[in-house]
C-alpha cells in the first residue's frame, strides 16, 4: 500500500483522538523543546565566552604568580613577580609590549557620590593588549605612568555612576582620599557576567603601587607578542627567563603560570562542551520519556483497534502492511511532536535569553538532529506495538469485542 | 471445482482437553454455486469457514482454492490468497470507521498492490450494490443495510473466486435482511460462487445446496440439493446426495428442509 494512503489513514486516526494524541506527543514536544533550548543555551554561552576571550586582545600571554601552598592547600598567590621581571621580558624576541598589572579595590568619590570599583595599575600598553578603546578624552602616557601622575581612565559604567550624563573628562575625583583627574573614559565592552570591564579604573602602576596599595609585587604581567609570532615559542622564552630570574632549580616547579589565549579558549571550550553535553543529556532523557509515552498510547491504540486489524488482515493485509501502518502512525505522532517541539525550543531559548540574560543560539544542526531523533524515537518505541499488531491472529482479532 | 477440501481436521486444546473442531471434513464448492453451511454452535462451521477463508490452517487434510494448495502456507501467503480469491461478508459488517464507503471498498485493491484505478473500481462495486450515491459517506452515516451493502461491495471488488458470508443478515431486521439476501442471490445469478454460514433456516433454504454440520463433521445424508435453486422458493423435488429424509432431528434444522 502506498505510504501516502497509510499516512492519510494514520493522520485521521490521530485526529479522531485529538486530546490523547496531543498528550502522547507532549512528551516529545517537551523533550525536543528542551534539547533545542538547552543546546541553544550551551552554544550561546560558548560563543559569549569566546567573545570575551577575544575581547581581551590578541597575541596575549598572561603571567600570574602560582598558587602558594602544598598538597592541595591553597593559601593565596605567591609574591614573587616584580617590575624588574616585566622589564626583562620586554627585551625578549617577538615581544611587542609588556604591561605590568597591580590591582585592588578602592572607593571613588565625586562630590556627594560614591562608588566602589576595581583598580588596575598598569602602563599604556595595557590598553592595546587588552583591546580597550578610549571613548572620550585620552589614555594616560608613558611619562604619566612612570611618574606616578594622579590621572585615571574610567570605564563607562563608573563614569555614569559618578557623573550621570555629565562629561567626566577633566573632573577631579577622590580615590582613597587622594585627588585624581579623570583624563579619559573607556568605550563599553559589555558586561561579561563574572566581572564588568566597563566598571573599573585604570591608572599608572607607579601611583597604584606606591601611593594606593603600597605593594612591591605585581599581580600579573600581560605580554603582547608581535603579530605572526609563535605564541608557544614566546611562552617558552618567557618561562625560561623567569625561571632563571627566580633562581629555580631544574626540577623545581614554576612559581608562576603562563597562559596564552589559545589555552584559555581551549579550557573554556572544554568546559562548555561538558556543559552542553550535560544539558543535552538531561534533555535527551525527557525525549526518551516522551518515546515511552508514545509507546504506551500505541499499545492502547493497537488493543482498541484489534478488530480493525482483523478486518484488514481478512482483506489481505500482510504482516508488513499492518506493521507499516502502526509504525507510520507512531512516527507521525513523534514527528509532529518533534516539529512542535522545535517551535517550543525556539520559544524556550528566547525565554531563557530574556530571563537569564544569557544569549542563546539555535543551531540548524540541533534542529535537524532532534527532528531526526524524534522520528527515531517514534520508530523505536512504535516498533513493539506495531509488531504486536502485525502478529495478531486474524481470527482472534476478528472475534475481539 | 473452485474449492476442494479433503479430510480437514482441526484440533483445539482447551485446558488439557482436546476438541476436534473439524474431524475429517470433505467439502467442495463449484463455480456459480450458492451453498449454505448450517449447524448448531460448536458444530465446527465457524472453524470450517475460517479454513475455507484462508484465515486458518487445518491440522490435517488438504485444501485447494483455485488450484492452489492453501493447507500449509505461511501467514503472508494466506493473506495473499484471501486478497486474491476470497471476499468476506461479516455479520457485523466490519467496515472501518473514519473511512468513506469508497475507501473501505478500495482496501482490498490497495492490499493487492493496485495503485491506479482503485477509485473507479470501488465506485463500480458500490454502484453494483446500489450505493453509488453514498460512496463518500462514512459507515456511521449509513444504515445497517447500507453498511452491509458496502461490505458486499468490498467483498466483490477484487472479483474473488468465492464470497464467504458469515450470518450476513444476522444483525439486520427482517426487511433489510431480505434485501441483502436478494442482493446475494442476484450476485449468485451473475455466476459468483457464494458460501453462507447461517443459523437461519429461512436463509439456508434459499441456497441451492445446504450442508449440515455436527460435531465437526458434515452429517452424511444431511446435505440437501434444491433443483436449480430458483431464488426464494423451494422447488418441489429436492434431490439430496444422501436422502433428505435422513435429515438430522436433534438439531435446529427446520422441518421445511424435508419436503
Amino acid at each position: 500500500m502506498l505510504i501516502l494512503t497509510i499516512a492519510k489513514v494514520a493522520l485521521r486516526s490521530l485526529l479522531a483522538n485529538k486530546l490523547r494524541s496531543f498528550l502522547a506527543m507532549l512528551g516529545i514536544i517537551i523533550g525536543v523543546g528542551a534539547v533545542i533550548s538547552m543546546l541553544a543555551l550551551g552554544t550561546g554561552v560558548q560563543k559569549q565566552s569566546l567573545d570575551r576571550i577575544t575581547a581581551m586582545g590578541s597575541n596575549l600571554l598572561v603571567i600570574r604568580p602560582a598558587s602558594r601552598g602544598s598538597g592541595g592547600v591553597n593559601s593565596g598567590t605567591q609574591q614573587n613577580m616584580t617590575l624588574a621581571d616585566a622589564l626583562a621580558i620586554v627585551k625578549l624576541e617577538d615581544v611587542k609590549e609588556v604591561a605590568p598589572v597591580v590591582g585592588g579595590n578602592a572607593q571613588l568619590k565625586y562630590l556627594n557620590k560614591n562608588t566602589r570599583t576595581s583598580l588596575i595599575g598598569t602602563t599604556p600598553s595595557y590598553f592595546t593588549s587588552r583591546a580597550f578603546d578610549i571613548d572620550t578624552g585620552r589614555g594616560f602616557t608613558e611619562a604619566e605612568a612612570a611618574g606616578s601622575a594622579h590621572v585615571i581612565v574610567i570605564g563607562p559604567v563608573t563614569a555614569t555612576n559618578l557623573f550621570g550624563t555629565a562629561p567626566a573628562v577633566g573632573e577631579t575625583v577622590k580615590l582613597n582620599g587622594l585627588n585624581f583627574t579623570v583624563v579619559g573614559v573607556l568605550k563599553s565592552k559589555g558586561d561579561q557576567g563574572y566581572f564588568n570591564p566597563d566598571d573599573q579604573v585604570l591608572l599608572p602602576y607607579t601611583t597604584a603601587m606606591k601611593q594606593l596599595f603600597g605593594v612591591a609585587y605585581l599581580r600579573e604581567i600581560d605580554i603582547q607578542a608581535v603579530d605572526g609570532a609563535d605564541l608557544n615559542e614566546v611562552q617558552d622564552r618567557v618561562t625560561d627567563l623567569l625561571r632563571a630570574r627566580h633562581h629555580l632549580e631544574d626540577d623545581a616547579p614554576e612559581d608562576f603560570t603562563v597562559r596564552n589565549q589559545a589555552d584559555l579558549i581551549e579550557t573554556r571550550n572544554e568546559t562548555n562542551r561538558t556543559f552542553t553535553l550535560l544539558l543535552g543529556g538531561i534533555a535527551s532523557i525527557s525525549l526518551l520519556v516522551g518515546g515511552i509515552g508514545i509507546m504506551n498510547i500505541m499499545l492502547v491504540t493497537v488493543t482498541e483497534r484489534t478488530r480493525e486489524i482483523g478486518v484488514r488482515k481478512s482483506l489481505g493485509a500482510k504482516h508488513r502492511d499492518i506493521l507499516g501502518q502502526f509504525l507510520i502512525e507512531a512516527v507521525l505522532m513523534s514527528g509532529v511532536g518533534g516539529i512542535l517541539g522545535v517551535l517550543a525550543g525556539f520559544g524556550g531559548a528566547k525565554i531563557v535569553e530574556k530571563a537569564m540574560g544569557i544569549p542563546t543560539i539555535v543551531e540548524m544542526t540541533s534542529v535537524v538532529l532532534s527532528l531526526g531523533f524524534s522520528a527515531g524515537v517514534g520508530i523505536f518505541f512504535g516498533f513493539y506495538p506495531a509488531r504486536r499488531a502485525a502478529n495478531m491472529d486474524p481470527i482472534e482479532a476478528l472475534r475481539y469485542e | 471445482m473452485m474449492i476442494q477440501a479433503r479430510g480437514l481436521v482441526k484440533v483445539f486444546t482447551l485446558g488439557g482437553t482436546t476438541l476436534r473442531a473439524l474431524d475429517g471434513v470433505d467439502f467442495d464448492v463449484d463455480k456459480g454455486e450458492l451453498v449454505a453451511i448450517t449447524g448448531a454452535s460448536g458444530s465446527g462451521k465457524s472453524t470450517m469457514m475460517n479454513i475455507l477463508g484462508c484465515l486458518d490452517r487445518p491440522d490435517e487434510g488438504t485444501y485447494e482454492i483455485a488450484g492452489e494448495n492453501a493447507a500449509k502456507l505461511s501467514a503472508d501467503r494466506l493473506a495473499e490468497l484471501r486478497n486474491k480469491y476470497i471476499g468476506f461478508i461479516f455479520q457485523s459488517f466490519n467496515l472501518l470507521p473514519r473511512m468513506s464507503a469508497q475507501e473501505n471498498v478500495e482496501l482490498p485493491l490497495l492490499y493487492a498492490g493496485m495503485t491506479r484505478g482503485t477509485k473507479e473500481k470501488a465506485r463500480d462495486a458500490l454502484a453494483r450494490v446500489g450505493l453509488a450515491e453514498r460512496m463518500h459517506h462514512e459507515p456511521n452515516q449509513l444504515s445497517g443495510g447500507q453498511r452491509q451493502r458496502v461490505a458486499i461491495a468490498r467483498a466483490l471488488v477484487n472479483d474473488p473466486t468465492i464470497i464467504l458470508a458469515d450470518e450476513p443478515t444476522g444483525n439486520l431486521d427482517s426487511k433489510t435482511g431480505e434485501e441483502i439476501m436478494k442482493l446475494i442471490e442476484a450476485l449468485n445469478a451473475e455466476g459468483r460462487s457464494i458460501a453462507i454460514v447461517t443459523h437461519d433456516p429461512g436463509i439456508a433454504k434459499r441456497c441451492k445446496r445446504e450442508v449440515f454440520m455436527r460435531d465437526g463433521r458434515v452429517v452424511p445424508g444431511g446435505t440437501i440439493i434444491r433443483g436449480d435453486g430458483s431464488h426464494g422458493t423451494v422447488p418441489g423435488a429436492a434431490t439430496a446426495t444422501g436422502s433428505s429424509l435422513d435429515a438430522p432431528s436433534a438439531n435446529s434444522l427446520p422441518e421445511a428442509k424435508a419436503t
